[in-house]
């Protein structure tokens, strides 16, 4: 079990729309680049065991569809490289992609979409495995007789049409249909989120025991973290295309450290923990809580200390990777030696404000202390506070009195000056070039829609008024969950 | 307290090639006002159907055949299809799954909104509008005034949910039904309405039907669950009564196939078959076929059993904690 069966190494993936033929011209005789672009995903590595499941876990539009679909070869990345035991999927089409592609199975969300009503369930089993002669065609009928018993169907339901079964019994034909391939590993792509409870509830006992039996390696693509973590050994958070924390389904549940993790896990519905226990994510501003926004700010960047030493020496950080909202090569660590805390510093390139954006975005709260303490700020630091500020995002006049509150009070040192961040950054606000907040702007609206639309996205939302407001794009993409 | 929604043997029946199907049998619950009631069941249960069946919004074959739909005391059965209209999103409304269905995609929020004033009330437009404006405010939704300026698809599905849950409360109605109203959303949209519906029920006194599948959003959220199966209310009582003592074996089994009470990779206790066609129930219980505890009498029509406010239909229901 030394090289894992699945490996995925700085994965990108764009999706680019074209622009129609008279913006072409217009663009071709302005000299600006044609079309649009959308990053569904950035920068993802990770690894998949023999044996082992692996969740992935992020609501509509943060790219773990596009992931799953990269993985089962559906998709080619745009950068990076995906291995199956160690051999490369290849990007274009070649000799081997057929080959590897049928070892990677794919069970989709929908069992009323994903079997062909005019075919008999016997049929869509054997397909597969007639045409790549996984199995000789006199065996063919057997095969498909051993694969309906062995997800708990009747043999002689090979004979009948996918509108005789119900939900629960379809999903189990496309798992059967996944098995004939004798898949080395299996992506499920909200395989359950369609079923009722109860339906659910059996049909992830048939995936757990057809993971006893026959050590299967899985993708578990899901939105609901209570699910995943039943079947899961290890899960993926991911949030805007990127993974934002990477943990095994024990360590992620007990200790959440990413304050988006934090952040889902507080706004599930838990059943049996009483009413009133759901946490909006947006009701929690610095105002309503200026000690816990200000505590959280700390234990963000000593969270990010943890990544950056994780990187530096995996072993010391156990199973556990983590990632801020930028690729580690873009930022630097500062050492803030008198209070024994460290701070993020941003070099001033205009390409990385938007990831400054990105993590002003998830954080919410906590943009705010990314100003420098007692220095002059970068340029970078400045406009991602700004931008933020002319979104609404960050300094509202209810963040401000806060900050003067504080100020006011008896608070920490490291709070004070929190504070006074918020309140000198009010003043930058004047002084940035209108073009540099246009260039932002085009930027972020590439960030949005991929946020809103995930994969080929086709319409720009609209800037919302507030950070976690945004991620409600997703379900206007018109994609049904059953939560 | 006094009863904004008192349902009384409400029976709703289909006719269809295979025979009458009684899709909503013999229901009955009521809402006290500032509470939220959630009507709990599976696909086909009947929660839907219940839900329209209140508003008098079922269409052929389906037909009311019995029972009483108390409004603030007044019958919505015994009104003209005239009169019914009239209460309709004024004194009852209704907030469905998909808010793209609700909203009409060429006319801007605003409009539509002012129109659904102004069809109850003779007033200006300038008037209507500014009603629209605070609904929106009420339901959470930034600079409302320019949202009134949106058309739908510049809005995203929360922000439209919420756009809908605001059309409702124009006219602060007694009573709103809402069915599977954040099924479609994001968890963390999910509570963000989920908690912007409590604080409307808690302040503005209306009462809420919230129909769903889904336990964990309605334990969070109701005061008081109704379990359906297969058209009939199995099980009533208290949110903290259903979901910490359930009495019926199938809401027990409802609530054991939920995997977050157990520990992670255990097999969870599944109730098997699946739900039943309504055209060809089993005689008495409905769930007999499906339940580990039926027994020979359960063949027999199931009595209800009342403890306090907790009501259970069974023969052999859980013993009462």
């Amino acid at each position: 079990m030394n090289q894992p069966l699945l490996k995925i190494e700085g994965v990108h993936k764009r999706f680019t729309r074209k622009s129609g033929l008279v913006m072409q011209g217009i663009d071709r005789l302005t000299g600006r680049p044609s079309g649009s672009t959308v990053h569904a995903l950035s920068d993802i590595s990770l690894s998949v065991t023999e044996g082992e499941v692996l969740g992935l876990v992020g609501e509509s539009g943060c790219g773990k569809s596009t992931l799953g679909r990269i993985i089962s070869g559906i998709y080619t990345p745009s950068d990076g490289e995906v291995f199956l035991k160690g051999a490369p999927v290849a990007r274009k089409r070649g000799n081997n992609v057929e080959k590897l592609t049928t070892k990677v199975q794919m069970i989709h969300q929908d069992p009323f979409a994903s079997l062909n009503p005019r075919m008999k369930v016997g049929e869509t089993i054997a397909e597969g495995p007639r045409i790549h002669g996984i199995v000789k065609a006199n065996a063919v009928r057997a095969r498909v007789r051993s694969l309906l018993q062995q997800v708990g169907l009747e043999a002689a339901y090979a004979d009948r049409l996918p509108h005789q079964f119900s939900g629960g019994q379809r999903q189990r034909i496309a798992i059967a249909r996944a098995l004939a391939m004798e898949p080395e590993l299996l992506v499920l792509d909200e395989a359950v989120a369609s079923l009722d409870v109860s339906i659910q509830a059996q049909v992830l006992n048939l995936f757990m025991d057809l993971r006893r039996e026959l050590g299967l390696t899985a993708i578990f693509i899901s939105h609901d973290l209570s699910v995943v973590r039943h079947v899961c050994d290890r899960v993926a958070i991911m949030y805007l295309g990127r993974i934002v924390e990477l943990a095994s389904a024990e360590e992620l549940y007990a200790r959440p450290l990413h304050p988006y993790t934090k952040a889902l896990f507080a706004s599930i519905p838990k059943l049996g923990a009483g009413r009133g226990s759901f946490q909006p994510i947006e009701g929690r501003s610095l105002a309503a809580q200026p000690a816990e926004g200000l505590r959280l700010s700390s234990a963000l960047s000593d969270g990010r200390t943890e990544m950056q030493n994780g990187a530096a020496a995996p072993e010391t950080g156990g199973s556990r990777q983590r990632a801020g909202g930028m690729p580690p090569q873009r930022r630097r660590h500062r050492r803030d030696t008198e209070n024994g805390g460290s701070m993020i510093e941003f070099s001033n390139r205009i390409a990385e404000i938007n990831d400054i954006l990105c993590a002003v975005n998830m954080l919410q709260w906590d943009a705010r202390v990314m100003m420098p303490a007692g220095g002059a700020a970068t340029r970078g630091q400045q406009i991602a506070t700004l931008k933020a500020m002319a979104r609404g995002l960050l300094l509202d006049g209810a963040t401000e009195e806060t900050a003067e509150a504080v100020l006011a009070s008896n608070a920490t040192e490291r709070n004070r000056r929190a504070a006074e961040a918020v309140l000198s950054a009010r003043k930058w606000h004047m002084s940035v070039p209108p073009e540099l907040l246009k260039r932002q702007d085009e930027n972020l609206d590439h960030r949005r829609a991929c946020l809103g639309q995930g994969a080929g996205g086709r319409r720009f939302q609209p800037v919302p008024a507030a950070p976690f407001r945004n991620r409600d794009a997703g379900a206007a993409n018109g994609r049904r969950h059953r939560l | 307290m006094t009863k904004a929604l008192d349902v009384r043997g409400l029976t709703t029946r289909f006719e269809t090639r295979s025979g009458d199907v009684t899709a909503v049998n013999n229901v009955s619950f009521s809402v006290e006002r500032g509470r939220i009631m959630g009507l709990v069941g599976e696909s086909g249960s009947g929660k839907s159907v219940t839900g329209f069946s209140i508003l008098g919004l079922v269409e052929e074959p389906g037909h009311i055949s019995g029972g009483e739909v108390l409004v603030e005391g007044q019958d919505l059965r015994a009104l003209k299809p005239e009169a019914l209209r009239k209460l309709r999103g004024s004194k009852v409304a209704m907030v469905f799954q998909d808010p793209m269905m609700t909203l009409n995609p060429v006319l801007r929020i605003g409009d539509q909104m002012a129109m659904a004033v102004r069809v109850h009330e003779n007033m200006s437009k300038r008037a209507a509008w500014e009603r629209a404006r605070e609904a929106l405010e009420i339901v959470g939704i930034p600079a409302a005034g320019e949202r009134l300026k949106a058309y739908p698809h510049q809005l995203s599905g929360g922000m439209r949910q919420r756009v809908a849950i605001a059309t409702a409360l124009l006219h602060r109605p007694a009573v709103i039904i809402a069915d599977e109203p954040t099924t479609a959303l994001d968890v963390s949209i999910q509570s963000q309405i989920l908690a912007e519906v409590r604080r409307l029920a808690d302040e503005t006194g209306t009462a809420i039907v919230w129909v769903t599948h889904d336990l964990a959003v309605i334990s969070s959220l109701a005061d008081d669950i109704c379990v359906m199966y297969a058209g009939r209310i199995v099980e009533r009582g208290t949110a903290e009564d259903v979901i910490a003592a359930p009495r019926h074996p199938y809401t027990v089994g409802l609530i054991g196939s939920v995997p977050s009470l157990h520990e992670p990779g255990a097999h969870l206790p599944q109730i098997p078959g699946s739900t039943p066609q309504l055209a060809n129930l089993p005689s008495g219980c409905p769930f007999r076929p499906r339940c580990p505890r039926a027994s020979d009498l359960c063949a027999t029509e199931p009595p209800l059993i009342e403890t306090g406010s907790h009501s259970v239909s069974c023969h052999r229901p859980m013993e009462a904690p």
